[in-house]
């Protein structure tokens, strides 16, 4: 499973991406990540789409599996809670993009 | 009920939409109706943030809520969120209060009144909808939150993580900033995307400058021109720069160099998952017209520039590009006087748009 994560806007317009690899990282936590997209029903999940806000961030995360691929975003103000912990934990791997 | 939900001090709490699905399924007719009445404000706040003041007062004439009252003078009302990602948070200083000796606190507060004055002295505003809003703000949001923002109601402002950021308080152009994002939510609703996203931006850097110059009393000249220039670490560090923009900072350790262009020819064409499609970088085009129209007048950039853009900013649509901010300007600077328009044309056109 490949997860593209990107965390862009904010006052200071900062982008801030990670991409991750299950096949390349820790069994544990590849299988932490698998659980949440499978809890979280990734592939089926819609989310309202949301006016952006001034200054407030906006997450993207598209998932690749198999044959399957899909992309939702939201606002660091409104995290679909099944999600969390994976922004969670990925905020913490995320390095900034200098354009 | 309505009236309550537009009054100032319960402008933020609206029910819950979790509360209100519940409610909608309730056996009691009376709670069904006023959940339905709650379901349609709801939206109704939810989308009036986005449009146009024409489309904001017909939708309220359809759904029959008053507007609110109009208070003749400034209210400020700081909340604390403590660390956490609640909103408002507590209230912990009001219009009149005492210094509370917490910096962020006070430094929200004056800067908060600083940009009032601002606004109702120069171009007689009467806060942020020009009905006398109150102007509430949280600080301490989040833990080492690099950020501040306008999430349509209110101001809030993280402490920063003290390596990169430091506290979003610390400048007033920034306070003040955010503050016009609310000016112009009130104004044109410049959607938050691609050039109108930048136009926003930038109507917020350029208030933002403005506001730091009238309290510094600064002519054109005397001015920095920098956003930010306390908030990122680092004596030879800012956030932006209207006169010269890409230079605010250059071979920072963990940002790199500023990446804004500031002419057409450098515009920088990105996807919507970059900065809502480098609404704070292509701003740095809007931003440099305005300077260069700014310093061919002289004086104090309010007097006539910031004049002429503060009636843009009325007269744009949601949706506006650099070429129709461009054309409108030169239209209401012509009005003024040929110097005026001499001025706004060559700043639009040292930027590449015209």
């Amino acid at each position: 499973m490949k997860i593209k994560f990107i965390q862009s806007g904010g006052f200071a317009g900062i982008v801030k991406e990670a991409n991750i690899d299950t096949d390349k990282i820790p069994k544990d936590t590849a299988d932490f990540f698998q659980d949440i997209i499978t809890n979280a029903d990734f592939f089926n999940l819609q989310l309202k789409d949301e006016q952006p806000m001034p200054d407030v961030e906006q997450i993207y995360i598209t998932v690749e599996q198999e044959d399957k691929s899909h992309m939702i975003s939201f606002s660091t103000l409104n995290i679909p809670e099944k999600l969390k912990p994976l922004v969670d934990e990925i905020q913490k791997q995320m390095e900034i993009k200098k354009f | 009920m309505i009236e309550k939900y537009f009054c100032h001090d319960d402008f933020c709490r609206i029910i819950p939409p979790y509360m209100i699905d519940k409610l909608l399924e309730s056996k009691d007719s009376k709670i069904r109706k006023m959940a339905l009445l709650s379901f349609k404000i709801d939206n109704f706040i939810r989308s009036v943030r986005f449009i146009h003041k024409k489309e904001r007062d017909l939708l309220m004439e359809e759904l029959k809520i008053k507007p609110v009252k109009i208070v003749k003078k400034k209210i400020r009302h700081i909340y604390d969120s403590q660390n956490s990602q609640h909103l408002p948070g507590i209230l912990v200083r009001k219009e009149g209060d005492k210094l509370s000796n917490d910096k962020e606190v006070d430094e929200a507060y004056e800067y908060l009144g600083d940009t009032y004055d601002f606004y109702n002295t120069i171009f007689k505003r009467n806060s942020i909808d020009n009905k006398g809003m109150r102007l509430d703000a949280s600080v301490h949001y989040g833990d080492h939150y690099n950020n501040a923002f306008w999430n349509g109601w209110q101001m809030v402002f993280g402490d920063g993580d003290g390596k990169i950021f430091n506290r979003f308080t610390l400048d007033l152009d920034v306070v003040g900033h955010e503050l016009t994002h609310g000016v112009t939510q009130h104004e044109c609703a410049l959607i938050y995307r691609f050039q109108s996203g930048a136009l926003n931006e930038s109507f917020s850097d350029i208030f933002g400058s403005m506001i730091k110059q009238f309290k510094l009393n600064q002519t054109v000249d005397q001015a920095d021109w920098l956003i930010g220039a306390n908030l990122l670490i680092g004596e030879k560090y800012a956030i932006r720069s209207l006169k010269s923009p890409g230079t605010a900072y250059v071979n920072h350790p963990q940002l790199g160099t500023d990446p804004q262009p500031s002419t057409m020819d450098k515009y920088k064409d990105l996807e919507i998952y970059q900065d809502n499609g480098g609404v704070h970088v292509n701003c740095g085009i809007p931003n440099h017209a305005f300077y260069v129209a700014a310093m061919e007048l002289g004086g104090y950039a309010w007097e006539k520039v910031g004049l002429i853009w503060y009636k843009l900013l009325q007269k744009l649509d949601s949706n506006a590009n650099f070429e129709r901010a461009a054309k409108l300007s030169i239209e209401i600077a012509e009005e003024m006087g040929e110097q005026e328009r001499e001025a706004v044309i060559k700043g639009w056109k040292e930027v590449m748009v015209i």
